[in-house]
């Protein structure tokens, strides 16, 4: 398990149930962690930073070669998309928990992917090819597109190396910047231009694909709710408004997953316009952290899917046999200060109570004791509600997220009860501009746990050395004022 | 158990807002007033840190660490508030001229708010900045966080570079308040009359 936080501890449960041993591998950082608590066998890869231990290939292919490791699953983040990586493990002897090499390359450069699908008949969002250093030439493109554009680079991903232009002078201005954005952060600098489609839904579809040909989709999530292309609630059925989208969009998504000869889980994003039309934005090759949302909808357990896949099983569902019952919710639990824009939060978990009853699961990978570090991305876990409609599934994570308690960092927890009480989430018009638009952080609510912060604070403080000054004053007069006009202390009435 | 003692009086300070707090027994119960706001607290358990307090009747569950002398982080619904609870009479000695009323301060000190790297150092000494003029780009977990200036001000002194690895709760830039009067009675002392 080439991973850590709640993705692996996840992954290792599925490893145990199959009747695998189950391998952690920890950084510094996390020698006492949750994960590690989880595995039968732990093996230490290097120092708290990612690129000395997470993102060191040289350091999980010794912990392989150590353990004797037969597969290796790279959850989700570091490695999960690295077609280089994929292919070391193979040449290592392992067996990759996910999709062959070239595919996780293909579907990597977002402009070879666009390529590979286009003849399926999948809409893509319109769009250019890479763009030539000549500014003219991308502004003949963009005015074909049609203003607004989106400028991307190829290998990007997470919102980064992406500009909006809404004329020729953005878009002049947005080039240099984003090929040297791009080539920072993805080690190329090669960008290209899509249509800025207005306030479009992100939905998702979720397919599973076996080495023998077989190829099924689970249906959609709906992840419009994000800050900065960063997802923070997904829910499963969408409550867009548009008859038979699920069919037609998992028909894309399997000729898409067909074509490309995909194996094991896969995402393949989409852009859902406010008419319905859907297009295609990109596939994530690899598990994804709100599967969860589909487990439930469709009662089945996707981890234990893959591993079957990489040893070569047949798929044991058709698509016929694929049903959807009820609704599921899921919240992202991160250590951050939605108060203050969102900036994450680092600590020692001092108390940990998580959620239960009915329809309740979490998956988390902290407990009382562990040390949230800015060397990892703050997602501490998530909370996972079903229930037999929407309507019952929010009132039911709402429920659950007052009785969530963790102390120690400060979390995201108010972002979630004031998304689940707002009345334009509750009639479903959710989109990738909601939370901009909409959030403000609830000052009343703060007003009040500040004064009840204080109150028990003052509780403490009292409890804790309660006896100071002598017989109280009468009227309730302070000490201060006591002091000052001692005459007035025996009988009050002059403060009124 | 029955608690026992005398009233105590709390100032207590929560960013930059200040309340005072009267406190004293009722029974088992604590009496407590908070600006003129009255609650009775029960306490239901207690272990760990972790409390349930009984607060006018509705049950609360929080959690409470003191990190140092009057310094209270208490968790409460996910979120997390510290509270400083001082001597409301030692707070008016302090505060200059007999009389005062507690001013607010007129510097602003800019703490990281997490451990991180300076990505990139927006504030300049002498700069006049407004309220939320980015000051100080912190990268951590992955993600940059933009430190704005809370209040009108003037950059008084910039403490880090960009490159710089700082702890959690380090200093980064002092603000001088351009919203808080300074009255010229009661200069500060370094500036006082010579």
């Amino acid at each position: 398990m080439a991973n850590r936080g709640e993705i692996a501890c996840r992954i290792l449960r599925a490893v145990r149930e199959e009747g695998a041993l189950g391998i952690a591998v920890y950084s510094d950082a996390d020698r006492g962690a949750l994960h590690v608590s989880l595995a039968d066998e732990a093996h230490r890869i290097g120092p708290a930073p990612v690129a000395g231990s997470y993102l060191d290939p040289a350091a999980i292919l010794e912990a392989c070669r150590r353990s004797r490791a037969e597969l290796l699953h790279p959850g989700y983040g570091f490695f999960a998309e690295n077609a280089d990586f994929a292919e070391a493990v193979e040449r290592a002897g392992l067996i990759w928990v996910g999709p062959p090499a070239d595919v996780i390359r293909t579907m990597g450069d977002k402009l070879a992917a666009r390529r590979a699908i286009e003849g399926t008949g999948v809409p893509l969002v319109p769009g250019s090819g890479a763009l030539p250093a000549d500014p003219e030439v991308a502004h003949a493109h963009a005015l074909e597109l049609g203003y607004p554009v989106l400028v991307k680079a190829a290998f990007g991903g997470g919102g980064r190396g992406m500009r909006r232009c809404a004329d020729r002078a953005g878009l002049v201005a947005a080039l240099d910047l984003a090929r040297q954005e791009a080539g920072r952060a993805f080690g190329d600098a090669t960008i290209y231009l899509e249509k800025l489609i207005p306030r479009p839904r992100h939905i998702e579809i979720q397919i599973l694909a076996d080495r023998h040909g077989n190829v099924i989709h689970l249906g959609e999530r709906e992840c419009s709710i994000q800050r900065r292309h960063q997802k923070l609630l997904e829910e499963s059925p969408t409550p867009a408004p548009f008859p038979g989208l699920r069919e037609r969009m998992g028909e894309a998504a399997l000729a898409i997953a067909r074509r490309v000869g995909y194996v094991n889980a896969g995402t393949i994003e989409f852009l859902v316009d406010a008419e319905g039309r859907f297009h295609f934005l990109e596939m994530n090759t690899r598990l994804q952290v709100e599967h969860p949302v589909t487990e439930r909808v469709v009662s089945f357990d996707m981890v234990h899917r893959q591993l079957r896949i990489a040893m070569g099983e047949p798929l044991d569902r058709r698509q016929e046999d694929i049903r959807w019952r009820g609704h599921a919710i899921e919240c992202r639990i991160n250590a951050e200060d939605p108060e203050h824009g969102f900036v994450p939060s680092t600590g020692r978990i001092a108390a940990l109570h998580l959620p239960e009853g009915p329809g309740v699961r979490n998956d988390v990978g902290i407990m009382v004791g562990s040390e949230v570090t800015a060397h990892y991305d703050p997602l501490l876990g998530k909370l996972i509600v079903w229930a037999e409609n929407r309507e019952e599934a929010i009132a039911r994570a709402l429920r659950a997220l007052r009785e969530y308690r963790i102390a120690g960092v400060k979390t995201n927890l108010p972002f979630h009860r004031w998304l689940l009480t707002h009345p334009r989430f509750a009639r479903g018009e959710t989109d990738t501009g909601f939370l901009e638009e909409e959030y403000r952080p609830d000052e009343v609510a703060r007003d009040r746990e500040e004064v009840t912060a204080i109150v028990a604070a003052a509780w403490t403080a009292y409890r804790a050395a309660p006896a100071r000054t002598g017989p109280r004053p009468a009227g309730g007069t302070s000490a201060w004022r006591q002091s000052g006009r001692p005459g007035t202390a025996s009988g009050g009435g002059g403060w009124r | 158990m029955a608690l026992s003692g005398g009233w105590r009086e709390y100032l207590a300070v929560v960013g930059d807002r200040q309340r005072l707090v009267r406190i004293e027994p009722e029974g088992d119960d604590l009496r407590l007033r908070i600006d003129g706001e009255e609650f009775v607290v029960g306490c239901e358990t207690a272990a760990g840190g972790e409390l349930c307090l009984l607060l006018n009747g509705r049950p609360q569950v929080l959690h409470v660490r003191t990190d140092s002398p009057g310094r209270y982080r208490v968790s409460l619904a996910g979120g997390e508030t510290l509270v400083e609870l001082r001597d409301p009479l030692a707070a008016r000695l302090a505060s200059a001229a007999p009389g005062a009323t507690f001013r607010q301060a007129r510097e602003i000190e800019i703490h990281a708010p997490m451990p991180g790297v300076v990505f990139a150092v927006h504030a300049r000494e002498g700069d006049e900045v407004a309220e939320g003029t980015p000051l100080v780009v912190l990268e951590a977990m992955k993600m940059q966080n933009s430190l704005a200036s809370p209040a009108a001000g003037i950059v008084r002194s910039v403490r880090v570079t960009p490159g710089q690895t700082v702890d959690g709760e380090a200093l980064l830039v002092v603000i001088e308040r351009l919203d808080v009067p300074g009255d010229a009675g009661a200069a500060p002392p370094e500036g006082g009359a010579g």
